[in-house]
């Protein structure tokens, strides 16, 4: 069988699951307050996406339509409760930061989502492939947001898990941090500038290929 | 009915499956889990009395405490473990009292106040403005914050008021322990205003 790499590529910028489709936002603004938040939440969601892909596009045939969502309910917070045993037991630290948004992940549209709309229509290995690379587009998003929120808001830039890695302090740069940026608001309008510069540079490819526009 | 019972029964096959495949998670995590959890709270203690070797938990009308000592076996500060709602939820403390005086607090779990804002109370530099300070100095209402000379999180009231009842409530306790002989901190206890009103961000 030949795997169409592209299934792992697109979810990274073409079909970005925050900057691009527009979905979960609700953990992208409560998480995104320091850089490590973002790609411990982004690991969560890659392990979650990949085995709940897996599974659902294994089961794909013997899932009745008309009882798939709680099927896939069932899967997907199975895994979101063993992302969450294994964070209790090797990351307390981590644990503790992202605290209540862990079993947010059941409800969380990206992995029902991609279940409903690629897993139950694909094979295992493109599945898992699409779940990886969604997870990646969404960890690399809230990266993103949270390294701009954090610099602004706190004037720091925090890489430490575990008690172990950098804090780098900016402060000596950033006399006032403005803690706007750390708040809900400060999220959205992060959140905001980032969907319009990337919606230019879509619009700007598309006029350049002269294609129509979707 | 057949046709029912073919609906559901993959629902109930997978249901039966995953309670498996969790169950299994959890067997498998269960030493680890609590190992954790243990090391999590001696980690804390050690954060809030580095000098300590040793902590004996002990018991006072069902609440439990930590007693700190040193190589010799001499007490050297007593840790209570204490919880007040702050802005969002519980912000749970430890607090170490050597001879009457705060001689350090950490907070332990503040999970659910403002990320940014409310969390700040876990600022080193924050909260060592408690540290040396009687009971009588560390305020129990909002008002209080201006008239005792310590500043709360700009912000963030909510939050450190949780904190400045959480050294209280362990002087509570530490009076029933017969260190304190002041019958004015009890009365003021009943002073403590309730939980603020409002829903949570998120």
């Amino acid at each position: 069988m030949k795997i169409n790499w592209k299934e792992l590529t697109k979810g990274i910028i073409k079909e970005n699951p925050i900057f691009v489709v527009v979905l979960g936002l609700c953990p992208t603004l409560a998480v995104s307050t320091q850089t490590i938040n973002g790609i411990g939440m982004g690991i969560a969601v890659i392990f979650v996406l990949a085995f709940s892909n897996l599974l659902v596009s294994l089961l794909r045939k013997w899932i009745p339509n008309e009882v798939r969502i709680p099927a896939y309910i069932s899967i997907i917070a199975t895994f979101v409760t063993i992302v969450s045993l294994l964070m209790q037991a090797f990351t307390p630290d981590l644990n503790r930061a992202l605290g209540i948004f862990i079993p947010l992940i059941v409800v969380n549209c990206i992995i029902l989502g991609r279940a409903e709309a690629f897993a139950s229509k694909n094979d295992p290995l493109h599945s898992v492939l699409d779940g990886i690379g969604m997870g990646l587009g969404f960890m690399l998003s809230l990266t993103i947001i949270a390294f701009i929120r954090e610099v602004l808001g706190s004037g720091t830039i925090t890489l430490q898990l575990a008690g172990v890695g950098p804090v780098f302090d900016l402060r000596k740069y950033i006399s006032d941090p403005a803690v706007v940026f750390i708040l809900p608001p400060g999220g959205f309008i992060i959140l905001g500038l980032l969907l319009a510069f990337f919606q230019y540079i879509k619009n700007k490819k598309a006029t350049k290929k002269t294609e129509p526009q979707k | 009915m057949l046709r029912f019972i073919k609906i559901v029964y993959p629902l109930v096959v997978i249901g039966v499956g995953v309670g498996f495949l969790l169950s299994f998670t959890y067997q498998s995590l269960e030493k680890r889990l609590a190992e954790s959890a243990k090391n999590e709270e001696i980690l804390a203690l050690k954060k809030v009395f580095p000098e300590a070797k040793n902590f004996n938990t002990k018991e006072i009308e069902g609440t439990e405490y930590y007693v700190a000592t040193d190589e010799n076996g001499k007490e050297i500060a007593h840790i209570f473990k204490t919880a007040n709602t702050g802005y969002g939820g519980p912000v749970v403390s430890l607090v170490a009292i050597t001879n009457g005086f705060v001689a350090n607090v950490v907070i332990v779990s503040a999970s659910k106040e403002t990320p940014g804002l409310g969390t700040k109370i876990n600022d080193k530099k924050w909260l060592s403005q408690f540290i040396g300070k009687k009971w009588e100095e560390i305020p129990a209402e909002k008002s209080e914050f201006k008239t005792k000379g310590i500043d709360a999180v700009s912000g963030a009231t909510f939050s450190s008021l949780a904190v400045s009842k959480d050294i209280r409530d362990a002087f509570i306790i530490y009076k029933k322990l017969g260190y304190i002989v002041d019958e004015a901190l009890i009365d003021s206890k009943s002073s403590a205003t309730e939980k603020k009103g409002g829903t949570n961000e998120n």
